[in-house]
């Protein structure tokens, strides 16, 4: 076949009288050609070129990679050379003990499940280095083995141009509940990129030079303590002023367990003051993090209970957003 | 036509855009149903769509499925207008459920399609941004990978291993956490 083919290219040629070498430069394209499709129709099947996915636009990878569950998308490292990077661009990382390791994750097990995370979420980051994470969710039982690593997870999340971030972190127990040990550094999160900012059970404390988050548009604060004093305020001179319009595309902001400590009210009022184009606002006084023991968290909340304050942070909060905002005030 | 108003809606509704595939066959489309894509809506806001939209990377075949899902789904999004936002929740449960159901119906038969075809249409919908469909193709083939091993996926897509042995099993060290 290939012989008869190249026969009748060249005749034509031959009688236009057109130099050699470019006829040879035809040979060259024409065997190729051959070749390729030979090649082509031993590993076609069903119709179905060799490995379609791979030469897929980039954002579609993206967008297919992203449907899949991390571990799955990782696995399809193994499939061939091609494939073996892929997964890197995988624009969302959502790392969740439950669903690593299972619930129960008590005792001495704990621990190791703990490294194991750590592990884990390292071994990845340093995969996607560099490269542009759209979403980075950290879901774990709190653990001091993680105090050392939570820091770098937020510097990766800062590097790599982070929309949506979580840090899920669940107490130990109903003792611990009150006192997140981890203050979540803002001061590494200069990030003007982040639209969404979820954080249970950790400490915040806002640096004094802190310049906001100017895309952010929605904050879920759960089990946050807020340390009073010392974010929302900053020293300018001689005198303490508030931050101003920190947050001009804010929309949902969500706090539960409001216990009305001076930091929580400090936060809200920051919030309604700063935030104009808030349209869903939802202060909770339960601990959701502990659904499955009720009673427990009723106790607990009924330790706080101070009615005049209460009623006085509601009023405020009603007197000062706007008419369009969605209250849903749960204490 | 840029900010698409209630009146500019209903105009937009009787204007006809005619689309030529790559075979070049004409699909005369209403001009809602035509805007789902995000590609040729900058065409039309650009006034540039006068004797047809030639679509060369899209075949005759593919463009007349891509047609008939922007038809089904142009009624949707006319309900979306104006809602960018993915926090408009509230606005999308406004949507008459009935009408979710029948459309979810529509997609799971659409999707009915040998995997070339399947590829296709990603590429068209990619191509033409059409978000919705880009959505329902690429979430079809990650579908179709989900819970395979390795050995199924590389059967399935062809893919030839061309990993060395020791290749392999550094990756599965590199990673080995998702391999367990």
């Amino acid at each position: 076949m290939f012989k008869s083919a190249s026969d009748y290219i060249r005749k034509p040629i031959y009688v236009k009288d057109i130099a050699y070498d470019q006829f040879q430069l035809w040979l060259i394209l024409l065997c190729r050609a051959i070749s390729g499709c030979i090649y082509c129709k031993s590993i076609y099947r069903k119709g179905i070129p060799l490995d379609q996915f791979v030469n897929l636009p980039e954002d579609v990878q993206h967008i297919i990679l992203s449907k899949l569950p991390l571990k799955e998308a990782v696995q399809t490292s193994i499939l061939s050379s091609k494939w073996r990077s892929l997964w890197t661009l995988y624009p969302k990382l959502r790392f969740d003990g439950t669903v690593m390791f299972g619930k129960k994750m008590n005792g001495k097990q704990r621990e190791q499940y703990a490294r194991q995370f750590i592990d884990t979420v390292n071994a990845v980051l340093q995969q996607c280095q560099g490269k542009v994470v759209e979403e980075l969710v950290i879901k774990f039982g709190f653990d001091n083995l993680l105090m050392d690593h939570l820091n770098n997870w937020v510097r990766f999340a800062a590097a790599s141009h982070t929309k949506f971030l979580s840090f899920v972190l669940t107490p130990r127990d109903l003792e611990a509940l009150g006192n997140p040990q981890y203050i979540f550094p803002f001061q590494l999160l200069e990030n003007r990129s982040i639209f969404s900012l979820q954080l249970h059970f950790v400490s915040v404390m806002l640096p004094t030079q802190f310049c906001g988050f100017p895309k952010l548009r929605k904050l879920d604060l759960r089990e946050v303590k807020f340390n009073s004093l010392l974010g929302f305020f900053y020293a300018d001179g001689a005198n303490i002023r508030r931050f101003e319009h920190r947050h001009k595309h804010l929309k949902v902001v969500c706090v539960t367990g409001f216990k009305a400590s001076n930091g929580q009210i400090e936060f809200l009022v920051h919030i309604v003051e700063n935030a104009p184009a808030l349209e869903v606002l939802t202060v909770d006084q339960s601990d959701k993090l502990v659904k499955n023991e009720p009673l427990l968290v009723k106790k607990k909340v009924g330790k706080y209970m101070d009615g005049a304050v209460y009623a006085d942070v509601r009023r405020y909060i009603e007197g000062t957003v706007s008419s369009k905002c969605c209250l849903r005030l749960l204490f | 036509m840029a900010s698409a108003g209630s009146g500019d809606e209903k105009a937009a509704a009787a204007a006809m855009i005619t689309l030529i595939s790559s075979d070049n066959e004409k699909f005369e489309v209403t001009e809602a149903t035509a805007t789902l894509s995000q590609t040729i809506r900058h065409m039309i806001e650009d006034g540039c769509t006068d004797g047809g939209v030639p679509l060369p990377n899209v075949t005759s075949k593919i463009l007349a499925r891509v047609i008939e899902y922007c038809k089904k789904h142009a009624t949707a999004a006319a309900g979306e207008e104006g809602s960018s936002s993915s926090f408009s929740d509230a606005a999308f449960l406004e949507v008459d459920r009935a009408f979710l159901e029948e459309l979810e119906e529509f997609d799971d038969a659409f999707l009915e399609v040998d995997r070339a075809t399947l590829f296709d249409l990603i590429l068209a919908a990619n191509y033409l941004d059409i978000k919705g469909l880009l959505n329902l193709t690429c979430q079809k083939v990650a579908d179709s990978v989900k819970g395979k091993t390795p050995e199924q996926i590389r059967e399935m897509y062809n893919i030839v291993n061309d990993l060395t042995p020791e290749e392999e099993a550094e990756i599965r060290r590199e990673t080995q956490w998702a391999f367990e």
